[in-house]
């Protein structure tokens, strides 16, 4: 169960002149008269969000580039906190947002297995158990022992993929569907895919398809300009999107 | 009114430690990973930390000891304890100013505490100073020194170092992010801090200022863990010197972790 109440989120940005100590420094010595310190922008990326998410929904976002999906998933999977307000999540999060984060090219594929099984919440025990399901899965064989930095893409893509959706967990977080290109691999990998979402008790996935959405998703939250426009069935949502665009 | 809030939240740097301690596979497994990885495409592996060391030592003992009128057997391990104990504090905190700025793949990507990457990073320093330790053996062996009992006071004093450079890196490691050239100040700081230390030099040649050595803490930390391994006690205000900074670091780093730690992933 997911909770937002009153919820925003406020980016700092910050120029190269207001990172440096020294200019700090000048700055608290003159009283700022001198070296004027204006370098902070912050742009309000969530605005007052209020939404109560219940256990068995799919939910898909949709909005423009900028609207805000992606701070977001950001915030949902625990990466970004909330500037103000409150959020309640109950529940094992998993976000694969950056899937790839903590790949190390000159490690074997078993030793990447488990730093990205590790980074991601697991227990060693838990991957031990998990491993040759990884393994076989992943279709490398003895490419498993080799470093990945001499692995293509399409394998490493496959290595990631395998131990991703080996993860179990309560709430899923997903910036566009995760998949492989493989011709082979692909009835397999959506086939695994779909265990991997029926597990989870919520979903959250950006996409930019449609087809996708309305595929994986029973509701939709219309994000616009950093605010919740509207949350609902999807086919409503989608149509009221599309809606929108026309005009512009 | 800053203080005061971070005061509230003062819990999060506690509760981010035990969160990092229960988590500690991945920072375990991270900081070994980091190491063998370094070293796995060299024949004698990470014994180049050793090695390179050994060399260090040997040369500047012989050409220092010369300088300063000493007895090689005297000098010689004395140097080669304080410069391993240096080695591992000056290698640590130089780091540290850079960890976070380096950590771009994990922090804004997943959710990670930074505790955990600043752990390991220093188990991470704790390996390669274990790999140099081997080294106090080779002296004892070559100089025929009997280490006494006193020498069982260098695992809590190691410690208590140890406690120490875990507050100053997580000091240090967020100012390094919001500053980006607190790495250069840091450098410059270690390496005056080198030679005003005595590392390469015994603290009796000081005659007067002895508040030069007073003063410093890095003379203190490296005090308490090499008297033992030379075989005399630890000196008590030493010790005293070291747990009062530890409190007084302690009560900073979590005061500024519990205050920016939402922040530091806009700071990247």
């Amino acid at each position: 169960m997911i909770n937002l109440k009153n919820v925003d989120l406020e980016y700092i940005v910050g120029g190269v002149y207001s990172q440096s100590f020294k200019n700090q420094l000048f700055n608290t010595l003159t009283g700022g008269k001198i070296v004027q310190n204006k370098n902070f922008i912050t742009i309000k990326a969530l605005n007052n969000l209020n939404i109560n998410i219940e256990n068995g929904q799919r939910i898909g976002l949709i909005g423009a580039n900028g609207a805000g999906k992606t701070s977001f998933l950001k915030l949902i999977a625990g990466i970004y906190q909330p500037t103000s307000g409150e959020l309640n999540i109950k529940g094992k999060v998993l976000s694969t947002i950056s899937p790839y984060c903590g790949v190390e090219p000159d490690a074997t594929g078993i030793e990447n297995i488990y730093t990205i099984a590790l980074l991601n919440g697991l227990k060693k025990q838990d991957i031990k158990n998990k491993i040759d399901d990884i393994c076989d899965f992943s279709e490398l064989g003895d490419y498993l022992y080799m470093p990945t930095r001499v692995y293509s893409s399409g394998m490493l893509t496959r290595l990631v993929y395998s131990v991703i959706t080996s993860i179990d967990a309560d709430i899923l977080v997903m910036d566009e569907i995760i998949g492989v290109n493989d011709a082979t691999f692909i009835e397999k990998s959506s086939q695994r895919l779909r265990k991997f979402i029926d597990k989870s008790k919520i979903l959250f996935l950006a996409s930019h398809s449609e087809g996708i959405l309305r595929n994986v998703c029973n509701k939709c939250i219309f994000l616009k300009n950093g605010s919740i426009e509207d949350y609902g069935n999807i086919e409503d949502i989608l149509n009221k999107y599309n809606q929108s665009n026309k005009f512009v | 009114m800053y203080i005061k809030n971070a005061m509230k939240r003062k819990n999060i740097f506690i509760t981010d430690l035990v969160d990092a301690i229960n988590n500690r596979q991945i920072w375990l497994h991270l900081s070994w990973q980091d190491t063998k990885l370094k070293y796995r495409r060299s024949k004698i592996g990470q014994f180049w930390i050793t090695l390179s060391m050994i060399i260090f030592i040997s040369s500047l003992g012989l050409v220092y000891s010369k300088l300063f009128k000493a007895n090689p057997s005297e000098y010689i391990p004395y140097l080669a304890i304080s410069y391993i104990i240096w080695n591992y504090i000056s290698g640590l905190l130089n780091e540290s100013s850079n960890l976070l700025v380096n950590s771009t793949r994990y922090i804004g990507e997943i959710k990670i505490n930074p505790i955990i990457l600043i752990l390991g990073l220093l188990t991470k320093h704790i390996i390669i100073f274990s790999h140099n330790i081997l080294i106090v053996f080779l002296i004892y062996f070559f100089f025929k020194i009997t280490p006494n009992s006193y020498i069982l006071y260098s695992f809590p004093t190691f410690v208590l170092l140890t406690l120490n450079l875990f507050n100053i890196s997580v000091f240090l490691s967020i100012l390094g992010l919001r500053y980006r050239d607190m790495s250069q100040i840091v450098q410059n700081l270690i390496q005056v801090l080198f030679f005003i230390t005595p590392i390469t030099w015994f603290p009796k040649l000081l005659s007067s200022n002895k508040w030069i050595i007073d003063l410093n803490p890095m003379a203190h930390f490296i005090e308490i863990f090499r008297s033992p391994i030379l075989g005399n006690s630890p000196p008590s205000n030493s010790i005293f010197f070291c747990l009062f900074i530890l409190i007084l670091l302690f009560i900073s780093s979590s005061i500024l972790y519990s205050w920016k730690v939402k922040r530091l992933v806009y700071w990247l």
